[in-house]
Protein backbone atom coordinates (compact mmCIF):
# COMPACT_ATOMS: atom_id res chain seq x y z
CA UNK A 1 0.00 0.00 0.00
CA UNK A 2 2.65 2.56 0.54
CA UNK A 3 6.09 2.91 -1.36
CA UNK A 4 9.49 4.29 -0.41
CA UNK A 5 10.79 7.39 -2.29
CA UNK A 6 14.14 6.61 -1.19
CA UNK A 7 16.62 4.86 -3.62
CA UNK A 8 16.03 0.85 -3.02
CA UNK A 9 20.08 0.23 -2.41
CA UNK A 10 19.49 2.27 0.87
CA UNK A 11 17.36 0.46 2.20
CA UNK A 12 20.34 -1.21 4.55
CA UNK A 13 18.93 -2.41 7.47
CA UNK A 14 16.98 -5.24 8.29
CA UNK A 15 13.93 -5.66 10.68
CA UNK A 16 12.81 -9.37 11.59
CA UNK A 17 8.34 -9.25 11.81
CA UNK A 18 7.42 -12.64 12.57
CA UNK A 19 10.02 -14.54 12.38
CA UNK A 20 10.69 -12.69 8.64
CA UNK A 21 13.73 -10.54 7.59
CA UNK A 22 12.29 -7.31 5.95
CA UNK A 23 14.51 -4.36 4.30
CA UNK A 24 14.27 -1.08 6.53
CA UNK A 25 15.57 2.73 5.04
CA UNK A 26 17.35 4.57 8.02
CA UNK A 27 14.75 7.27 9.30
CA UNK A 28 11.33 5.71 8.58
CA UNK A 29 9.53 4.50 11.26
CA UNK A 30 8.27 1.19 12.29
CA UNK A 31 5.15 1.17 11.13
CA UNK A 32 5.97 2.99 7.51
CA UNK A 33 7.86 0.22 6.58
CA UNK A 34 5.22 -2.47 8.00
CA UNK A 35 3.13 -0.71 6.11
CA UNK A 36 5.33 -0.34 3.25
CA UNK A 37 5.75 -4.56 3.22
CA UNK A 38 2.07 -4.57 3.15
CA UNK A 39 2.57 -6.01 6.70
CA UNK A 40 -1.29 -5.86 7.98
CA UNK A 41 -3.04 -5.88 10.05
CA UNK A 42 -0.51 -5.31 12.60
CA UNK A 43 -2.57 -6.54 15.90
CA UNK A 44 -6.15 -7.92 16.25
CA UNK A 45 -8.43 -6.06 18.78
CA UNK A 46 -9.77 -8.69 21.57
CA UNK A 47 -12.51 -9.88 19.52
CA UNK A 48 -10.02 -10.90 16.63
CA UNK A 49 -10.80 -7.67 14.14
CA UNK A 50 -7.90 -6.88 12.32
CA UNK A 51 -6.01 -3.45 12.72
CA UNK A 52 -3.17 -1.49 11.27
CA UNK A 53 -1.69 2.15 11.71
CA UNK A 54 -4.12 4.91 11.39
CA UNK A 55 -3.03 8.24 12.85
CA UNK A 56 0.64 7.78 12.09
CA UNK A 57 1.17 10.10 14.99
CA UNK A 58 0.97 8.78 18.17
CA UNK A 59 -2.70 9.28 19.23
CA UNK A 60 -4.96 6.32 18.41
CA UNK A 61 -2.93 3.53 19.59
CA UNK A 62 -4.09 1.00 16.48
CA UNK A 63 -0.42 0.56 15.64
CA UNK A 64 1.04 -1.14 18.61
CA UNK A 65 3.68 -3.94 17.98
CA UNK A 66 5.60 -6.43 20.50
CA UNK A 67 8.90 -4.94 19.61
CA UNK A 68 12.73 -6.86 21.30
CA UNK A 69 10.14 -7.87 23.57
CA UNK A 70 8.48 -4.99 25.06
CA UNK A 71 4.46 -5.07 24.46
CA UNK A 72 2.10 -2.23 23.42
CA UNK A 73 5.00 -0.07 21.58
CA UNK A 74 3.56 2.41 19.36
CA UNK A 75 5.41 1.42 15.82
CA UNK A 76 4.34 5.09 14.49
CA UNK A 77 6.39 6.76 17.23
CA UNK A 78 9.47 4.38 16.62
CA UNK A 79 12.12 4.94 14.09
CA UNK A 80 13.93 1.16 12.84
CA UNK A 81 17.33 0.13 14.34
CA UNK A 82 19.33 -2.56 12.39
CA UNK A 83 17.95 -6.02 14.01
CA UNK A 84 14.80 -5.39 15.59
CA UNK A 85 12.47 -8.17 16.38
CA UNK A 86 8.84 -7.30 15.97
CA UNK A 87 6.05 -9.57 16.57
CA UNK A 88 2.73 -8.97 15.37
CA UNK A 89 0.63 -11.94 17.47
CA UNK A 90 -2.10 -12.33 15.20
CA UNK A 91 -3.99 -15.55 15.88
CA UNK A 92 -4.96 -17.48 12.29
CA UNK B 1 11.87 -6.57 39.19
CA UNK B 2 10.69 -2.76 37.94
CA UNK B 3 13.20 -0.95 36.37
CA UNK B 4 14.28 1.92 38.38
CA UNK B 5 13.25 5.36 37.27
CA UNK B 6 16.41 7.62 35.41
CA UNK B 7 16.29 10.72 37.07
CA UNK B 8 17.67 13.72 35.22
CA UNK B 9 19.59 16.98 36.43
CA UNK B 10 16.68 19.32 37.41
CA UNK B 11 15.69 22.41 34.81
CA UNK B 12 14.24 25.53 35.16
CA UNK B 13 11.87 25.07 32.50
CA UNK B 14 10.58 21.56 30.74
CA UNK B 15 8.82 22.12 27.22
CA UNK B 16 6.48 19.66 26.15
CA UNK B 17 6.66 19.27 22.29
CA UNK B 18 9.12 19.58 19.94
CA UNK B 19 7.03 22.04 17.27
CA UNK B 20 6.41 25.27 16.38
CA UNK B 21 5.50 26.59 19.73
CA UNK B 22 7.79 24.13 22.03
CA UNK B 23 11.07 25.48 19.83
CA UNK B 24 10.03 28.81 19.96
CA UNK B 25 8.87 28.47 23.50
CA UNK B 26 12.72 26.75 24.38
CA UNK B 27 15.10 29.90 22.21
CA UNK B 28 12.93 32.36 24.12
CA UNK B 29 13.54 31.03 27.57
CA UNK B 30 17.52 30.24 26.61
CA UNK B 31 17.65 33.93 25.33
CA UNK B 32 16.21 34.90 29.00
CA UNK B 33 19.70 32.44 30.75
CA UNK B 34 17.18 29.54 31.64
CA UNK B 35 17.69 25.65 31.84
CA UNK B 36 15.54 24.24 29.03
CA UNK B 37 14.83 20.25 28.30
CA UNK B 38 12.33 19.94 25.60
CA UNK B 39 10.71 16.60 25.69
CA UNK B 40 9.03 15.10 22.80
CA UNK B 41 7.50 11.45 21.81
CA UNK B 42 8.32 11.52 18.15
CA UNK B 43 11.48 10.33 16.57
CA UNK B 44 12.60 14.13 15.97
CA UNK B 45 12.19 17.58 15.99
CA UNK B 46 9.26 19.78 14.09
CA UNK B 47 5.46 19.09 15.52
CA UNK B 48 3.38 18.10 12.89
CA UNK B 49 3.76 21.29 10.67
CA UNK B 50 7.14 20.67 10.05
CA UNK B 51 7.75 17.31 10.86
CA UNK B 52 10.63 16.13 9.07
CA UNK B 53 12.27 19.69 8.82
CA UNK B 54 16.11 18.30 9.80
CA UNK B 55 16.68 15.78 6.67
CA UNK B 56 13.87 17.48 4.20
CA UNK B 57 12.80 15.57 1.78
CA UNK B 58 10.95 16.72 -1.43
CA UNK B 59 8.60 18.46 1.07
CA UNK B 60 7.92 22.29 1.00
CA UNK B 61 8.16 24.29 4.38
CA UNK B 62 6.68 27.55 5.38
CA UNK B 63 9.21 30.20 5.29
CA UNK B 64 9.76 30.70 8.99
CA UNK B 65 10.44 26.61 9.63
CA UNK B 66 13.91 26.56 8.80
CA UNK B 67 15.34 29.17 10.31
CA UNK B 68 13.35 28.50 13.77
CA UNK B 69 14.36 24.60 13.57
CA UNK B 70 18.16 25.98 13.10
CA UNK B 71 17.58 28.38 16.00
CA UNK B 72 16.17 25.80 18.62
CA UNK B 73 19.01 23.29 17.67
CA UNK B 74 21.39 25.98 18.26
CA UNK B 75 20.00 27.77 21.43
CA UNK B 76 21.46 25.09 24.17
CA UNK B 77 18.20 23.95 25.15
CA UNK B 78 18.46 19.89 26.08
CA UNK B 79 16.29 17.44 23.34
CA UNK B 80 14.92 14.19 24.41
CA UNK B 81 13.38 12.73 21.59
CA UNK B 82 11.12 9.50 21.53
CA UNK B 83 9.71 10.88 25.28
CA UNK B 84 6.31 10.46 25.88
CA UNK B 85 5.42 12.31 28.89
CA UNK B 86 2.71 10.65 31.27
CA UNK B 87 2.39 12.14 34.32
CA UNK B 88 3.27 15.40 36.81
CA UNK B 89 4.32 14.39 40.11
CA UNK B 90 4.09 17.69 42.27
CA UNK B 91 7.25 19.50 40.38
CA UNK B 92 8.02 16.50 38.84
CA UNK B 93 7.36 15.37 35.26
CA UNK B 94 6.96 11.57 34.73
CA UNK B 95 8.07 10.29 31.17
CA UNK B 96 9.21 7.38 29.16
CA UNK B 97 11.93 6.48 26.52
CA UNK B 98 11.61 3.02 25.39
CA UNK B 99 10.57 1.45 27.99
CA UNK B 100 12.63 3.30 30.65
CA UNK B 101 10.81 5.98 33.26
CA UNK B 102 12.11 8.87 33.52
CA UNK B 103 11.64 11.91 36.39
CA UNK B 104 12.85 15.23 35.22
CA UNK B 105 12.26 18.15 38.17
CA UNK B 106 11.33 21.35 36.78
CA UNK B 107 10.69 25.01 38.07
CA UNK B 108 8.17 25.44 35.40
CA UNK B 109 6.16 23.19 32.73
CA UNK B 110 5.29 24.65 29.33
CA UNK B 111 2.93 22.22 27.55
CA UNK B 112 2.68 22.74 23.92
CA UNK B 113 1.38 19.30 23.01
CA UNK B 114 0.20 20.46 19.65
CA UNK B 115 -2.87 19.07 18.20
CA UNK B 116 -4.54 15.53 16.80
CA UNK B 117 -7.16 14.79 13.94
CA UNK B 118 -10.65 14.93 14.77
CA UNK B 119 -11.96 11.69 14.91
CA UNK B 120 -13.77 10.34 12.34
CA UNK B 121 -16.65 8.24 12.67
CA UNK B 122 -18.29 5.99 10.12
CA UNK B 123 -18.74 2.60 8.53
CA UNK B 124 -15.72 0.65 8.40
CA UNK B 125 -13.31 2.92 9.36
CA UNK B 126 -11.53 0.66 11.37
CA UNK B 127 -10.44 -1.71 8.60
CA UNK B 128 -6.44 -1.60 7.63
CA UNK B 129 -5.97 0.15 4.48
CA UNK B 130 -7.81 3.28 6.39
CA UNK B 131 -6.06 5.90 7.37
CA UNK B 132 -6.16 9.24 8.07
CA UNK B 133 -4.82 12.53 5.75
CA UNK B 134 -2.59 13.51 8.44
CA UNK B 135 -1.10 10.54 8.45
CA UNK B 136 -0.49 10.41 5.02
CA UNK B 137 0.88 13.65 5.49
CA UNK B 138 3.29 11.91 7.90
CA UNK B 139 4.51 9.14 6.22
CA UNK B 140 5.65 11.77 3.67
CA UNK B 141 7.71 13.66 6.08
CA UNK B 142 8.77 11.53 8.42
CA UNK B 143 9.63 8.54 6.32
CA UNK B 144 9.15 9.23 2.86
CA UNK B 145 6.45 6.66 1.51
CA UNK B 146 3.73 7.88 -0.21
CA UNK B 147 0.57 5.27 -1.16
CA UNK B 148 2.03 2.76 -3.89
CA UNK B 149 -1.69 1.71 -5.24
CA UNK B 150 -5.07 3.21 -5.78
CA UNK B 151 -6.08 5.78 -2.82
CA UNK B 152 -8.24 8.73 -1.98
CA UNK B 153 -9.06 11.40 0.36
CA UNK B 154 -11.95 11.92 1.82
CA UNK B 155 -13.32 14.69 4.30
CA UNK B 156 -12.83 18.58 4.97
CA UNK B 157 -10.11 20.85 5.99
CA UNK B 158 -6.88 22.68 5.01
CA UNK B 159 -4.66 19.95 5.29
CA UNK B 160 -6.36 17.45 3.18
CA UNK B 161 -5.69 19.81 0.16
CA UNK B 162 -2.26 20.31 2.01
CA UNK B 163 -1.64 17.36 2.12
CA UNK B 164 -3.11 15.92 -1.70
CA UNK B 165 -0.86 18.67 -2.83
CA UNK B 166 2.41 17.56 -1.21
CA UNK B 167 1.54 14.33 -2.42
CA UNK B 168 0.76 15.09 -5.60
CA UNK B 169 4.65 16.81 -5.57
CA UNK B 170 6.12 13.86 -4.89
CA UNK B 171 4.60 12.11 -7.35
CA UNK B 172 1.42 10.24 -6.08
CA UNK B 173 -1.77 11.32 -7.14
CA UNK B 174 -5.09 10.51 -5.72
CA UNK B 175 -7.65 9.17 -7.27
CA UNK B 176 -10.13 11.31 -5.95
CA UNK B 177 -10.55 13.59 -3.73
CA UNK B 178 -14.31 13.20 -1.37
CA UNK B 179 -15.38 16.94 -0.38
CA UNK B 180 -17.97 16.54 2.67
CA UNK B 181 -17.87 20.34 2.83
CA UNK B 182 -22.08 20.57 2.94
CA UNK B 183 -23.98 22.69 0.26
CA UNK B 184 -24.10 26.66 1.29
CA UNK B 185 -21.48 26.25 3.86
CA UNK B 186 -19.28 28.62 2.23
CA UNK B 187 -21.59 31.23 1.73
CA UNK B 188 -22.91 30.71 5.49
CA UNK B 189 -19.05 31.00 6.35
CA UNK B 190 -18.83 34.59 4.67
CA UNK B 191 -20.12 36.35 7.44
CA UNK B 192 -17.03 36.00 9.50
CA UNK B 193 -14.57 36.75 5.81
CA UNK B 194 -13.95 40.48 6.95
CA UNK B 195 -11.60 39.11 9.95
CA UNK B 196 -9.51 37.58 6.90
CA UNK B 197 -7.79 41.25 6.42
CA UNK B 198 -6.47 40.28 9.99
CA UNK B 199 -4.16 37.59 8.27
CA UNK B 200 -3.91 38.30 4.37
CA UNK B 201 -1.69 35.52 4.05
CA UNK B 202 -3.81 33.28 5.43
CA UNK B 203 -5.99 33.82 3.18
CA UNK B 204 -3.95 34.37 0.13
CA UNK B 205 -2.29 30.26 1.48
CA UNK B 206 -6.10 28.92 0.72
CA UNK B 207 -6.78 30.58 -2.41
CA UNK B 208 -3.55 29.55 -3.76
CA UNK B 209 -3.89 26.30 -2.82
CA UNK B 210 -7.51 25.72 -4.02
CA UNK B 211 -6.18 26.93 -7.62
CA UNK B 212 -3.25 24.37 -7.62
CA UNK B 213 -5.76 21.59 -6.92
CA UNK B 214 -7.36 22.81 -9.80
CA UNK B 215 -4.96 22.67 -11.60
CA UNK B 216 -3.58 19.29 -11.19
CA UNK B 217 -7.26 18.02 -12.52
CA UNK B 218 -7.74 15.88 -9.62
CA UNK B 219 -11.34 14.50 -9.35
CA UNK B 220 -13.13 16.63 -6.78
CA UNK B 221 -17.18 15.33 -5.45
CA UNK B 222 -18.65 17.48 -3.77
CA UNK B 223 -21.17 17.56 -1.07
CA UNK B 224 -20.98 14.01 -0.09
CA UNK B 225 -22.73 12.14 2.15
CA UNK B 226 -23.19 8.52 3.61
CA UNK B 227 -19.26 7.64 3.79
CA UNK B 228 -18.44 4.20 3.87
CA UNK B 229 -15.39 2.27 3.72
CA UNK B 230 -16.06 -1.58 1.78
CA UNK B 231 -14.08 -4.40 2.30
CA UNK B 232 -14.52 -7.62 5.06
CA UNK B 233 -10.38 -7.87 6.19
CA UNK B 234 -9.15 -4.39 4.86
CA UNK B 235 -10.37 -1.88 2.83
CA UNK B 236 -11.37 -2.25 -1.11
CA UNK B 237 -12.87 1.13 -1.45
CA UNK B 238 -15.12 4.35 -0.69
CA UNK B 239 -18.89 4.12 -1.38
CA UNK B 240 -20.48 7.57 -1.03
CA UNK B 241 -23.79 10.01 -2.73
CA UNK B 242 -22.50 13.04 -4.22
CA UNK B 243 -24.70 15.46 -6.20
CA UNK B 244 -28.36 12.96 -5.55
CA UNK B 245 -25.86 9.96 -7.38
CA UNK B 246 -24.21 6.96 -5.44
CA UNK B 247 -20.78 6.54 -6.00
CA UNK B 248 -18.09 3.47 -5.41
CA UNK B 249 -14.87 3.92 -6.07
CA UNK B 250 -12.38 1.24 -5.78
CA UNK B 251 -8.91 1.66 -3.69
CA UNK B 252 -6.56 -0.25 -1.20
CA UNK B 253 -6.29 2.97 0.80
CA UNK B 254 -9.02 5.27 1.86
CA UNK B 255 -7.30 8.67 3.88
CA UNK B 256 -9.93 10.31 6.19
CA UNK B 257 -10.16 13.65 7.85
CA UNK B 258 -12.45 16.33 9.11
CA UNK B 259 -10.21 18.89 10.75
CA UNK B 260 -7.75 19.42 13.55
CA UNK B 261 -8.38 19.38 17.62
CA UNK B 262 -5.92 20.53 20.60
CA UNK B 263 -4.10 17.32 21.55
CA UNK B 264 -4.93 18.75 25.94
CA UNK B 265 -5.05 14.97 26.90
CA UNK B 266 -1.99 15.33 28.61
CA UNK B 267 -3.07 18.95 30.32
CA UNK B 268 -6.61 17.29 31.21
CA UNK B 269 -4.49 14.66 32.87
CA UNK B 270 -2.61 17.69 34.78
CA UNK B 271 -5.98 19.06 36.05
CA UNK B 272 -5.38 21.88 33.70
CA UNK B 273 -9.10 23.61 33.47
CA UNK B 274 -10.79 23.34 30.06
CA UNK B 275 -14.15 24.80 28.60
CA UNK B 276 -16.72 23.68 25.14
CA UNK B 277 -16.59 25.96 22.52
CA UNK B 278 -19.54 25.84 21.07
CA UNK B 279 -17.85 27.64 17.57
CA UNK B 280 -15.14 25.41 16.93
CA UNK B 281 -17.07 22.03 18.20
CA UNK B 282 -14.59 20.94 20.71
CA UNK B 283 -12.80 21.97 24.20
CA UNK B 284 -10.15 24.84 24.32
CA UNK B 285 -7.75 25.08 27.55
CA UNK B 286 -8.84 28.14 29.56
CA UNK B 287 -5.67 29.87 30.34
CA UNK B 288 -4.67 33.89 30.78
CA UNK B 289 -3.40 36.29 27.75
CA UNK B 290 -0.33 35.43 28.77
CA UNK B 291 -1.02 31.50 28.04
CA UNK B 292 -0.93 30.42 32.12
CA UNK B 293 -2.98 27.30 32.42
CA UNK B 294 -5.63 27.09 35.48
CA UNK B 295 -2.94 24.94 37.05
CA UNK B 296 -0.09 27.42 39.33
CA UNK B 297 3.44 26.68 37.27
CA UNK B 298 2.05 25.46 34.23
CA UNK B 299 1.56 27.27 30.31
CA UNK B 300 0.02 26.43 27.78
CA UNK B 301 1.19 27.39 23.92
CA UNK B 302 0.23 26.54 20.37
CA UNK B 303 -2.14 24.32 19.30
CA UNK B 304 -2.76 22.65 22.61
CA UNK B 305 -4.75 24.86 23.88
CA UNK B 306 -6.65 26.00 20.91
CA UNK B 307 -6.33 25.76 16.93
CA UNK B 308 -4.36 28.56 15.74
CA UNK B 309 -1.95 27.52 13.20
CA UNK B 310 2.25 26.86 13.26
CA UNK B 311 2.62 30.61 12.70
CA UNK B 312 0.51 31.68 16.08
CA UNK B 313 2.08 28.24 17.86
CA UNK B 314 5.19 30.45 17.73
CA UNK B 315 4.01 33.56 19.13
CA UNK B 316 2.55 31.70 22.22
CA UNK B 317 5.22 30.19 22.58
CA UNK B 318 6.89 33.17 22.76
CA UNK B 319 4.37 34.60 25.24
CA UNK B 320 4.71 31.43 27.45
CA UNK B 321 8.41 31.77 27.71
CA UNK B 322 8.05 35.95 28.47
CA UNK B 323 5.94 35.08 31.10
CA UNK B 324 7.75 32.25 32.83
CA UNK B 325 11.44 34.33 32.69
CA UNK B 326 9.16 37.11 34.48
CA UNK B 327 7.96 34.76 37.09
CA UNK B 328 11.21 32.94 37.85
CA UNK B 329 13.01 36.40 37.82
CA UNK B 330 15.11 36.20 34.75
CA UNK B 331 13.13 39.21 33.49
CA UNK B 332 12.15 42.63 34.91
CA UNK B 333 8.19 43.66 34.72
CA UNK B 334 9.43 46.16 32.29
CA UNK B 335 11.25 43.83 29.88
CA UNK B 336 8.07 41.37 30.25
CA UNK B 337 5.17 44.10 29.29
CA UNK B 338 7.58 45.34 26.64
CA UNK B 339 7.70 41.96 25.15
CA UNK B 340 4.83 41.03 25.60
CA UNK B 341 2.86 43.85 24.30
CA UNK B 342 3.39 43.07 20.76
CA UNK B 343 3.04 39.32 20.66
CA UNK B 344 -0.71 40.13 21.81
CA UNK B 345 -1.48 42.50 19.55
CA UNK B 346 -0.82 40.44 16.72
CA UNK B 347 -1.76 37.47 18.12
CA UNK B 348 -5.45 39.08 18.53
CA UNK B 349 -4.93 40.61 14.89
CA UNK B 350 -4.48 37.00 13.41
CA UNK B 351 -6.94 35.43 15.43
CA UNK B 352 -9.49 37.23 13.99
CA UNK B 353 -8.95 35.83 10.68
CA UNK B 354 -9.66 32.06 12.19
CA UNK B 355 -13.30 32.53 12.35
CA UNK B 356 -13.70 32.04 8.90
CA UNK B 357 -11.67 28.99 8.69
CA UNK B 358 -13.35 27.76 11.74
CA UNK B 359 -16.68 27.98 10.78
CA UNK B 360 -16.12 26.90 6.65
CA UNK B 361 -14.14 23.93 8.02
CA UNK B 362 -16.90 22.82 10.72
CA UNK B 363 -16.82 18.88 11.43
CA UNK B 364 -18.68 16.80 8.92
CA UNK B 365 -18.11 13.39 9.81
CA UNK B 366 -18.72 13.54 13.43
CA UNK B 367 -20.54 10.70 15.11
CA UNK B 368 -23.78 12.52 15.67
CA UNK B 369 -25.43 11.21 12.29
CA UNK B 370 -22.84 8.21 11.61
CA UNK B 371 -24.83 4.99 10.99
CA UNK B 372 -25.73 2.85 14.26
CA UNK B 373 -23.07 0.13 13.09
CA UNK B 374 -19.85 2.42 12.83
CA UNK B 375 -17.26 2.05 15.77
CA UNK B 376 -17.12 4.90 17.82
CA UNK B 377 -14.66 3.69 20.53
CA UNK B 378 -12.02 2.12 18.29
CA UNK B 379 -10.50 0.59 21.36
CA UNK B 380 -13.17 -0.79 23.23
CA UNK B 381 -15.18 -1.43 19.94
CA UNK B 382 -18.28 0.36 21.03
CA UNK B 383 -20.94 1.11 17.94
CA UNK B 384 -22.26 4.16 18.00
CA UNK B 385 -25.81 2.34 18.88
CA UNK B 386 -24.72 1.33 21.86
CA UNK B 387 -24.13 4.96 22.65
CA UNK B 388 -27.54 6.12 21.51
CA UNK B 389 -29.06 3.53 23.48
CA UNK B 390 -27.29 4.89 26.69
CA UNK B 391 -28.28 8.16 26.20
CA UNK B 392 -32.50 6.63 25.71
CA UNK B 393 -31.53 5.54 29.34
CA UNK B 394 -31.38 8.74 30.61
CA UNK B 395 -27.15 9.18 30.11
CA UNK B 396 -26.67 13.31 29.71
CA UNK B 397 -22.98 13.50 29.96
CA UNK B 398 -19.55 11.74 28.64
CA UNK B 399 -18.98 10.23 31.95
CA UNK B 400 -22.16 8.44 32.58
CA UNK B 401 -22.08 7.14 28.69
CA UNK B 402 -18.51 5.86 29.59
CA UNK B 403 -19.59 4.35 32.64
CA UNK B 404 -22.44 2.47 30.81
CA UNK B 405 -20.71 1.38 27.75
CA UNK B 406 -16.89 1.12 28.45
CA UNK B 407 -16.28 4.11 25.59
CA UNK B 408 -12.71 5.77 26.54
CA UNK B 409 -11.53 3.04 28.61
CA UNK B 410 -9.40 1.86 26.11
CA UNK B 411 -5.75 2.02 25.40
CA UNK B 412 -6.59 5.62 23.78
CA UNK B 413 -7.92 6.41 26.65
CA UNK B 414 -10.52 8.84 24.97
CA UNK B 415 -8.19 10.59 22.60
CA UNK B 416 -9.91 9.40 19.68
CA UNK B 417 -13.89 9.14 20.98
CA UNK B 418 -14.46 11.82 23.32
CA UNK B 419 -15.15 14.16 20.95
CA UNK B 420 -17.61 11.65 18.77
CA UNK B 421 -19.65 10.95 22.31
CA UNK B 422 -19.95 14.97 22.90
CA UNK B 423 -21.26 15.16 19.12
CA UNK B 424 -23.73 12.33 19.39
CA UNK B 425 -25.08 13.36 23.10
CA UNK B 426 -25.15 17.06 21.46
CA UNK B 427 -27.29 15.40 18.43
CA UNK B 428 -29.45 13.47 20.43
CA UNK B 429 -30.49 15.66 23.69
CA UNK B 430 -29.52 19.12 21.97
CA UNK B 431 -26.94 21.41 23.14
CA UNK B 432 -28.96 22.37 26.13
CA UNK B 433 -29.25 19.31 27.72
CA UNK B 434 -25.83 17.78 27.15
CA UNK B 435 -23.58 17.99 30.11
CA UNK B 436 -20.07 19.14 28.06
CA UNK B 437 -18.15 18.40 31.24
CA UNK B 438 -15.15 16.00 30.25
CA UNK B 439 -14.65 12.41 31.34
CA UNK B 440 -12.61 12.59 34.59
CA UNK B 441 -8.92 11.31 33.36
CA UNK B 442 -6.61 10.17 35.80
CA UNK B 443 -2.57 10.27 34.91
CA UNK B 444 -1.12 8.31 33.47
CA UNK B 445 -1.49 9.82 30.14
CA UNK B 446 -1.25 6.49 28.53
CA UNK B 447 -0.89 3.03 28.94
CA UNK B 448 1.41 2.25 30.99
CA UNK B 449 2.94 -1.64 32.13
CA UNK B 450 3.15 -1.80 35.93
CA UNK B 451 6.85 -2.27 35.80
CA UNK B 452 6.78 1.68 34.28
CA UNK B 453 3.90 2.60 37.27
CA UNK B 454 6.39 0.84 39.74
CA UNK B 455 9.66 2.82 38.21
CA UNK B 456 7.64 5.74 38.70
CA UNK B 457 7.44 5.87 42.54
CA UNK B 458 10.75 7.25 44.02
CA UNK B 459 9.24 6.37 47.71
CA UNK B 460 7.73 10.18 48.28
CA UNK B 461 4.11 11.48 46.61
CA UNK B 462 2.54 9.98 44.37
CA UNK B 463 1.77 9.78 40.82
CA UNK B 464 -0.24 12.39 39.23
CA UNK B 465 -2.78 14.55 39.95
CA UNK B 466 -6.26 14.47 41.46
CA UNK B 467 -7.50 17.00 40.26
C1 LIG C 1 -1.32 15.23 11.51
C2 LIG C 1 -1.27 16.74 11.43
C3 LIG C 1 -0.59 17.37 10.39
C4 LIG C 1 -0.54 18.76 10.32
N1 LIG C 1 0.12 19.33 9.28
C5 LIG C 1 0.07 20.68 9.12
C6 LIG C 1 0.67 21.32 7.99
O1 LIG C 1 1.28 20.66 7.14
N2 LIG C 1 0.56 22.66 7.87
C7 LIG C 1 -0.10 23.40 8.80
O2 LIG C 1 -0.20 24.63 8.65
N3 LIG C 1 -0.65 22.84 9.89
C8 LIG C 1 -0.60 21.50 10.07
N4 LIG C 1 -1.19 20.92 11.16
C9 LIG C 1 -1.79 21.77 12.20
C10 LIG C 1 -0.81 21.89 13.38
O3 LIG C 1 -1.59 21.91 14.55
C11 LIG C 1 0.07 23.12 13.23
O4 LIG C 1 -0.71 24.27 13.44
C12 LIG C 1 1.30 23.17 14.14
O5 LIG C 1 2.05 22.01 13.95
C13 LIG C 1 0.99 23.40 15.60
O6 LIG C 1 2.19 23.60 16.29
P1 LIG C 1 2.38 23.23 17.83
O7 LIG C 1 3.78 23.56 18.17
O8 LIG C 1 1.30 23.83 18.62
O9 LIG C 1 2.17 21.64 17.93
P2 LIG C 1 2.71 20.40 17.09
O10 LIG C 1 3.40 20.83 15.87
O11 LIG C 1 1.56 19.48 16.97
O12 LIG C 1 3.81 19.76 18.07
C14 LIG C 1 3.46 19.12 19.27
C15 LIG C 1 4.49 18.06 19.59
O13 LIG C 1 4.26 17.56 20.91
C16 LIG C 1 4.35 16.16 20.88
N5 LIG C 1 3.60 15.59 22.02
C17 LIG C 1 2.25 15.56 22.19
N6 LIG C 1 1.95 14.95 23.35
C18 LIG C 1 3.12 14.59 23.94
C19 LIG C 1 3.46 13.92 25.16
N7 LIG C 1 2.51 13.50 26.02
N8 LIG C 1 4.77 13.70 25.42
C20 LIG C 1 5.73 14.12 24.57
N9 LIG C 1 5.47 14.76 23.40
C21 LIG C 1 4.18 14.99 23.10
C22 LIG C 1 3.77 15.81 19.53
O14 LIG C 1 4.09 14.50 19.13
C23 LIG C 1 4.42 16.87 18.66
O15 LIG C 1 5.70 16.49 18.23
C24 LIG C 1 -1.21 19.53 11.29
C25 LIG C 1 -1.89 18.91 12.34
C26 LIG C 1 -1.93 17.52 12.42
C27 LIG C 1 -2.66 16.86 13.54
S1 LIG D 1 -0.84 4.86 14.30
FE1 LIG D 1 -1.99 5.98 15.75
S2 LIG D 1 -0.72 5.80 17.50
FE2 LIG D 1 0.49 4.88 15.99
Amino acid sequence: MLRSLLDPADARLTITVDGRSFDAHPGETVAACLMRHDLVPSRQTPTGQPRAPYCLMGACFECTVELDGRTNVQACLTPVRDGMVICRNLRA
Amino acid sequence: MPEFARVDPATDVAIIGAGPAGMAAAIEARRHGLGVTVLDDQPAIGGQILRGISHPRRVHYEDWGLPLATAFQQCGAEHVRGASVWARDGETLVYGVEGQTCRLRARAVILATGSMERPVVLPGHTLPGVVTVGALQALLKGSATVPSGRFVLAGNGPLLLLTALQLLEAGAAPLAIVDTMPRRRFRSSLRHAPGLVGDPALAMSGIKLLARIRAARVPVFRHATDLRVLGADRAAGLAFRSNGREHQIEANLVALHDGVVPNDQLAVSFGCASHWNAETQCYAMTTTDEVRASVPGIWLAGDAAAISGGYLATLTGKLAACDVAHELGAMTAKAHGEAVAPLLAERHRRLRARRFVDALYAPTLSAAKADGTALLCRCEEVPVSRIRAAIAQGATGTRQVKAATRCGMGPCQGRQCTLSLVSVLAEELGAAVTDFSRPSLRTPGRPITVAELAASHTGQGHTGSDA
